[in-house]
């Protein structure tokens, strides 16, 4: 081994050094580590989607769904509706609760605004933020000039109906039919 | 520094080290490919689904889909062979159960406790002597 040549080594070195550490970060970054480091998924998607839709169909068939969307805020000015029908005590949320064997769900409820075509939201209850694998269940409901609103610890307790019911934040989008409004309920469980 | 060669201590020790390692290494492997594979069949899994869905039909009523009566769903299941379902290779079994664990009725073949298909759904029952409360879940399973 020659001793003028201990630059071209070192050189030699560092740039072998380089190719390796680059080859390693190439193919680490293409390996996807979530099924190793994520925890046992709490919620198989599928089977989740199918109970969760089931229980909002189910709350429709009760009527459970139509009281907690008419439930009135009669508080304050806040521009949303009482979400305690949704809620772990309420009727819908209790119906989500025994259903997912979960809490860790979010239910927001918002009505197709005629006028700008846009869904606008007018309720959430929940907390947490959602995780990577989460699913999201919709269902509509139509809600009527003769329905009644509700109020009430539990959203039971009969106001007047919606066409002459003032605290309610949904206006009448369509005027000249008994439609009231289409309302939608979105149930996000992760 | 004297001059020492190999000697077969350094060799036994070097050669442990070796196998130990390959050994882990290839004993971890199995378990890398743990999260890719489903123990349930998918066929099983769309099996157990269809049959819930016959269930739920066998007991609908006016009400709606969800709500259905239990007389009418023992009466059709008493009825039913297996290739009614499509299941003549496998078991299957319906239950319908309370919030409270309670079981309203089952029919079909008593499970064994293997990895099965499962196929959860919610239904209310017609019948006033029977309290849903939350929801009963109606269970299929098929291994």
């Amino acid at each position: 081994m020659g001793d003028t040549r201990g630059q071209a080594y070192t050189l030699e070195g560092i740039i072998s050094a380089i190719i390796i550490a680059s080859a390693l970060i190439i193919g680490l970054q293409a390996v996807d580590p979530s099924p190793w480091t994520e925890e046992d998924p709490n919620i198989n998607p599928e089977e989740m989607r199918t109970l969760v839709g089931d229980s909002l169909a189910l709350a429709s068939e009760q009527g459970d769904m139509r009281q907690a969307v008419t439930c009135v805020d009669t508080d304050d000015d806040s521009g949303e509706i009482d979400m305690s029908g949704f809620s772990s005590d309420g009727a819908v949320g209790g119906l989500l609760d025994e259903a997912t064997g979960t809490n860790n769900y979010i239910v927001t409820v918002g009505y197709y605004n005629e006028s700008d075509g846009e869904t606008q939201s007018v309720g959430e209850e929940g907390v947490g933020t959602p995780s990577g694998n989460s699913v999201t269940v919709t269902r509509q409901i139509a809600v009527y000039n003769s329905d009644w609103s509700h109020d009430g610890d539990d959203c039971t307790d009969r106001r007047t109906t919606l066409a002459d019911e003032d605290q309610y934040t949904i206006s009448d989008q369509y005027e000249d039919a008994e439609l009231y409004a289409l309302v939608e309920v979105e149930v996000i469980i992760w | 520094m004297t001059e020492r060669g190999q000697t077969i201590h350094d060799y036994l020790l070097g050669i442990v080290i070796v196998i130990l390692t390959v050994g882990t290494a290839i004993g971890v492997l199995g378990l890398a490919y743990d999260p890719f594979f489903d123990p349930v069949d998918n066929e099983d899994q769309n099996l157990a689904n269809n049959i819930a869905e016959e269930v739920l039909e066998m007991g609908a009523t006016e009400h709606g889909g969800q709500t259905v009566s239990i007389a009418a769903i023992n009466q059709s299941l008493e009825n039913t062979a297996a290739d009614d379902f499509g299941t003549q290779w496998r078991q299957w079994n319906v239950t319908i159960e309370t919030p409270e664990g309670d079981q309203v009725t089952a029919a079909g073949d008593t499970p064994e406790g293997e990895a099965d298909a499962r196929s959860v759904r919610m239904v209310r029952a017609i019948e006033s002597d029977i309290d849903c409360g939350n929801g009963c879940q109606l269970i299929v399973r098929v291994w």
